[in-house]
């Protein structure tokens, strides 16, 4: 059996995982490389650094999409539940609250997240896309309300409802993919999961990497905030290209391929931006403990923004077409 | 045999605390070590002495002591099992305001009597549970303590967010990232007075806070 006749008997998933495994093995292997043939200290050796802990969270994408496949998309809605929770719990911790907001906390927490994901496992769309946007946004005041204390609080529904938005409906949108039914591409929608997580991923990556050695025109002058227009634009380019080059696994043609995977790169830049005005804004008050070890938030960030616009690009052009329906 | 099984439930319960609260431990000027010495915190929460407990590694944890009050943990079964088996916790009679002086020396006894010459201690010298905002002025106990015992190290311990998680009067915990930070131990000044060393130790954990 020749390699040609080989890879073709993968079918498209195993190809797409292929691709992306024999990418990252020789990225590894070019990260350790230059790992050591760099100067640990220095602007090239601290870039490098971040770029091999990239990589780290890459094979997790493997390992996460490997599970997926095998237990038929439960493992990743499990996998993606506990993402939203510890994203919540993160957020939640740099945010202030009041002692009045606990119940509510605990109802964010212990009911709303975990029914979110029952609801995506039990294929029910229609209540999976209103469940937080409508009845938590409506729930959320009430349940302050009644804890009777009136200070400051319209920011704090605004706030918990932010993180309710954030941490668990967008993250949600991600295995929510997989539940699509595309009519002729039976099986799509966990490549592209797979394919959004990719270009996520290589956004991210593109972006800091340019905005710390190659950046010219920054797009605050903030001082915390390092994002140049220059990563902008190599970050899109590099998701249009990835999409393009995975357009053969998906059911969109080379051109939208590449449109999607320039919009998921502007959407996790969008993303990265606002949680950069948010960190500002928190600064050093409230809380401090969020390590940088447990930062979470900035490596999710970008999928929270970019899932629901994929899922919905999608499902509105190859999904099935039943309005109940994923 | 016992005993292995009491150490493995509080092992058991720290990690449970652990993994609710999220605790990341920060040791400032501090070592582990397990010298006698006495570990003082804020106070507000019901988790706040086993995080501190958890914090300590085991082979400090086996000789520490926490001093609480009687009247809170001999009310179950459950809670005497802790108390006694567990946390080998130094009870104290609660002492309020009524009580008379003598009270307050009975206390005071039981606990340098319950340390014994190896045995640390845990307590909250601000006497009950705040609401995480202020720290409250500290109780004459841990004064009285450092002359009984001198020499003893004083471990000022600051807890941070465990009152967003669990606050006074609610039974669900909410799970957010909490702190726990150990300071540099304090001793008492050969004649530094009650007023003095209650505004140094208490000013440890302020420091703790705001660093």
């Amino acid at each position: 059996m020749n390699s040609v006749e080989w890879i073709s008997k993968l079918g498209p998933t195993g190809q797409l995982l292929a691709g992306f495994v024999t990418v990252l093995v020789l990225l590894t292997l070019a990260g350790g490389a230059a790992d050591r043939a760099i100067a640990p200290d220095g602007r090239w050796g601290g870039a490098v650094r971040r770029l091999n802990k990239r990589l780290y969270g890459l094979w997790g994408i493997v390992v996460v999409f490997s599970l997926a496949m095998l237990t038929g998309g439960l493992g990743s809605i499990l996998v993606f539940a506990a993402t939203s929770f510890l994203l919540l719990r993160e957020f939640i911790t740099i945010t202030p609250t009041r002692a009045a907001d606990h119940r509510s906390l605990t109802w964010a927490f212990f009911v709303i997240l975990p029914v979110q994901y029952l609801v995506l496992g039990c294929n029910w769309y229609g209540l999976f896309v209103i469940l937080i946007p409508v009845y938590a946004f409506l729930f959320i005041p009430v349940r302050i309300a009644a804890g009777d204390d009136p200070v400051h609080f319209m920011e704090r529904t605004a706030k918990i409802q932010w993180a309710l938005m954030v941490c668990v409906y967008c993250v949600s949108y991600a295995p929510a993919l997989i539940k699509l039914t595309l009519p002729g591409h039976e099986g799509a929608g966990a490549r592209l999961l797979l394919f959004l997580c990719i270009v996520v991923q290589a956004n991210d990556a593109v972006h800091e990497f340019v905005d710390a050695m190659a950046g010219r025109h920054r797009l605050s002058n903030r001082p915390g905030c390092s994002r140049t227009l220059d990563g902008f634009v190599a970050g899109s380019l590099t998701g249009a290209a990835l999409g393009a080059v995975m357009a053969g696994v998906t059911p969109m043609t080379v051109g939208e391929a590449a449109a999607m995977g320039a919009l998921i790169s502007v959407m996790g830049s969008a993303g990265q931006l606002c949680l950069s005005m948010i960190r500002d804004e928190r600064g050093r008050d409230g809380v401090v403990v969020v390590r940088r070890g447990q930062d979470m938030m900035s490596r999710a960030i970008s999928l929270c923004f970019a899932a629901p616009v994929f899922f919905h690009i999608v499902r509105f052009k190859f999904a099935a077409g039943d309005i109940g329906l994923f | 045999m016992k005993d292995r099984v009491h150490e493995w439930v509080g092992r058991l319960l720290c990690g449970a605390m652990r993994l609710v609260s999220g605790t990341a431990d920060r040791w400032v000027d501090c070592e582990p070590s397990t010298r006698q010495r006495v570990y003082y915190g804020n106070h507000t929460s019901h988790f706040d002495f086993v995080i501190l407990w958890s914090a300590l590694p085991l082979e400090v944890r086996r000789l520490v002591r926490p001093a609480a009050a009687r009247d809170y943990w001999e009310i179950s079964p459950l809670r005497r099992y802790l108390a006694h088996r567990v946390f080998n916790a130094i009870l104290i009679d609660r002492v309020d305001h009524g009580g008379t002086l003598s009270d307050a020396a009975h206390s005071l006894n039981a606990t340098v009597e319950g340390m014994g010459e190896r045995h640390s201690l845990i307590i909250f010298p601000e006497g009950t549970r705040g609401t995480g905002e202020a720290l409250a002025p500290f109780k004459s106990g841990i004064f009285h303590i450092a002359r009984r015992k001198p020499g003893v190290e004083f471990v000022p311990v600051y807890m941070e967010n465990l009152s967003r998680i669990l606050p006074k009067g609610e039974l669900l915990p909410v799970p957010l990232i909490s702190s726990i930070s150990l300071g540099k131990p304090l001793t008492l000044g050969a004649n530094e007075g009650k007023v003095a060393f209650l505004a140094r130790a208490r000013q440890a954990i302020l420091d703790l806070a705001n660093p």
